[in-house]
């Protein structure tokens, strides 16, 4: 059996108390990655989307990662914080590469990229043209 | 910041409302609260509370308070803790029933993921309560979780909007979810530790379950949002 608790948390008392019941591993400096929709933990694509887009990137000392199922509307992912910014962006980028615009306004950042992108057609455009 | 410097700041802010309590009504009475554990951690008497607020807050005129503080039925000056200005816009828009709470706040509504962790994250037009609340107890930090209760008791829509960036819409928490089975967004939590836990020469049961999960309580590391038990490994490549 697993948990994740806050590092903060684990005090000798705490730990203490805990052996007394079980043997305890502990690893520490883990971060939380939570996937969170309306039932979306109860749809089988948005886990397996997840995950293998988890495995593609994480690789070596941050390869193991941990799948909870908190409840029906999120599921989330225990790994090495090592590896949070590089999982957070996969993660991302999976399930909101092209963002519906029925549900999300496009970050302003993604807007000017897309803008910058459209400059540069276009003058590539008139450059083709003269 | 040590607890006397927390204490130090509270203070000066008290003074400070003070100051400026005849220009706005009485804050400290108006939200009136019992500190149950900590100074900066009260909990609001909702009955009390929000029958001062109808009494106080109509429709006929403009009511400006501020957020943050209140008061123990002493009359003794506490603080709500984190998120409580929020917290009290979610407590001030409920008790007299409004059609919709603003907050206004320095980004454009909740976003897909932390912008300083994943840059290009999108707004979200609409969430619903039970999303929003999900997100805020997983690490979004612009939305406090206990914001969203007092609007949830009454289906009030709470409105996140940008004062830098009036002119976006923000985001629309409402009751029902704007798609069924999808994922709204990633949030990030760091400082936490997995615990493997094995039971000393029996196998897991829910006596196991639950002695365990008496020692979590009682050592008040309660379960917290992301503490959940039932795990698998997803290997990596």
């Amino acid at each position: 059996m697993s948990v994740v608790v806050e590092t903060a948390s684990l005090t000798a008392e705490f730990r203490e108390r805990l052996n007394g019941v079980a043997e305890v591993e502990a690893v520490e400096d883990r971060a939380i990655l939570t996937l969170v929709g309306n039932n979306a933990a109860r749809n089988p694509s948005n886990l397996a989307r997840a995950s293998q887009r988890l495995c593609r990137t994480l690789s070596g000392a941050q390869a193991g990662a941990v799948l909870y199922c908190g409840c029906d509307s999120r599921f989330a992912f225990v790994l090495d914080s090592q590896a949070l910014y590089p999982a957070a962006a996969a993660l991302h980028k999976e399930f909101f590469a092209q963002p519906n615009p029925v549900l999300f306004v496009p970050n302003r950042v993604s807007i000017n990229v897309a803008e910058a992108k459209t400059t540069a057609c276009a003058l590539v455009s008139a450059d083709q043209v003269s | 910041m040590t607890e006397a410097a927390h204490l130090a700041r509270a203070a000066d802010a008290i003074r400070l409302d003070r100051n400026i309590s005849e220009l706005f009504n009485e804050l400290e009475h108006v939200l009136r609260e019992v500190a149950e554990s900590r100074l900066l951690a009260a909990a609001p008497l909702f009955v009390e509370t929000n029958a001062m607020l109808r009494r106080k807050v109509s429709s006929e005129h403009v009511t400006v308070m501020g957020g943050f503080i209140g008061a123990t039925e002493d009359g003794v000056t506490t603080t709500l803790g984190r998120g409580g200005s929020d917290y009290t816009a979610g407590i001030a828009g409920a008790a007299p029933g409004a059609d919709e709470i603003e907050i206004w706040t320095d980004v454009d509504g909740m976003l897909t993921c932390d912008p300083r962790i994943v840059a290009g994250a999108h707004c979200l037009r609409t969430i619903s309560f039970k999303e929003a609340e999900l997100m805020a107890k997983t690490g979004a930090k612009v939305l406090h979780p206990a914001t969203v209760a007092p609007a949830v008791r009454q289906c009030i829509p709470i409105v996140m909007r940008n004062s830098r960036n009036p002119g976006a819409k923000g985001t629309r928490i409402v009751r029902e979810s704007a798609r069924d089975g999808a994922v709204m967004s990633v949030s990030c939590r760091t400082g936490v530790s997995l615990l493997r836990l094995t039971p000393r020469n029996t196998p897991v049961t829910a006596e196991f379950g639950q002695e365990s999960g008496n020692v979590f309580e009682k050592s008040r590391c309660a379960a917290r949002p992301g503490v959940d038990v039932g795990a698998r490994d997803v290997g990596g490549s």
